[in-house]
């Protein structure tokens, strides 16, 4: 051993997801099932969104990471992005900028 | 998908077989091995142990309730139903991906060796649907002698 550590090998998934649009925000679900929030990466670089969650399910001896990557619209609030997970389903918030929020104009 | 989102980065996966094929004769070049890490694959997972049989079933999303595990000899099916409603039902929600499965879904496996069914045990934690079934010991299995009169 020359003390480095040794690269994990995954079985890389591409998790299903929903996209869901509304007025000030835009919410993302990923299914990542037996994935825990502590096994959850996300990060933004250069707009392009990328998650990766660690599974406890295997797949050919190897564990499962579910990776998948979006280019994000100058629209997104990328600084307020929230994310949690529940029952293996990981929901990304998404806000919408002020600039590219629906503003209703009333009419005299 | 919107304005938020433009492009994914490794286009459609889907399960459709005719979908598959169509992308498929789009790229060509792409070689077996790839499209085996691209289609999508069982959602359960069998794994035998010395004296247990575990099976996984990927499902998130759902509660304990929306679940119907079956056994049958040494086959088992799981039947689940999301009842909750989809996000964009609510209000003035619309979406622009829709990928997940909502309504029912049904899925069976033939075990590979005897089980004991109605000692099995499920437990569903973070998506995925653990059911337990000990194994039969060697002369407990369902065989049976039947005389001939």
């Amino acid at each position: 051993m020359n003390g480095q550590k040794e690269k994990k090998v995954y079985s890389e998934r591409i998790p299903v997801a929903d996209i869901v649009e509304e007025n000030d925000k835009a919410m993302v679900y990923f299914e990542v099932p037996g994935s825990k929030a502590g096994n959850v990466n996300i990060e933004v670089k250069n707009s392009i969104l990328t998650i990766e969650a660690e599974s406890c399910l295997e797949r050919h001896g190897k564990p499962i990471l579910y990776k998948r990557s979006f280019e994000l619209s100058d629209a997104v609030d990328v600084d307020n992005i929230k994310a949690t997970t529940k029952d293996g389903v990981l929901v990304l918030t998404l806000p919408k900028a002020e600039s590219a929020q629906i503003k209703k104009i009333a009419v005299e | 998908m919107g304005f938020l989102m433009r492009r994914n980065d490794r286009g459609i996966v889907s399960g459709g077989v005719m979908l598959h094929d169509l992308v498929r004769s789009w790229f060509p070049d792409l070689t077996d091995v790839l499209w085996k890490d691209l289609l999508p694959d069982s959602r359960m997972h069998v794994k035998v142990n010395d004296d247990s049989v575990c099976v996984q079933f990927a499902f998130a999303g759902c509660k304990p309730s929306d679940f119907e595990v079956e056994s049958s000899g040494t086959f088992l099916t799981v039947r689940v139903a999301r009842r909750e409603k989809h996000p964009s039902e609510n209000g003035e929600k619309r979406y622009s991906c829709c990928e997940r499965i909502w309504g029912e879904y049904q899925e069976s496996v033939k075990l590979p060796v005897p089980v004991i069914s109605a000692e099995a045990k499920a437990k569903y934690t973070d998506g995925v649907l653990e059911i337990t079934l000990p194994r039969c010991k060697s002369g407990e299995n369902s065989v049976k002698q039947i005389e001939v009169l």
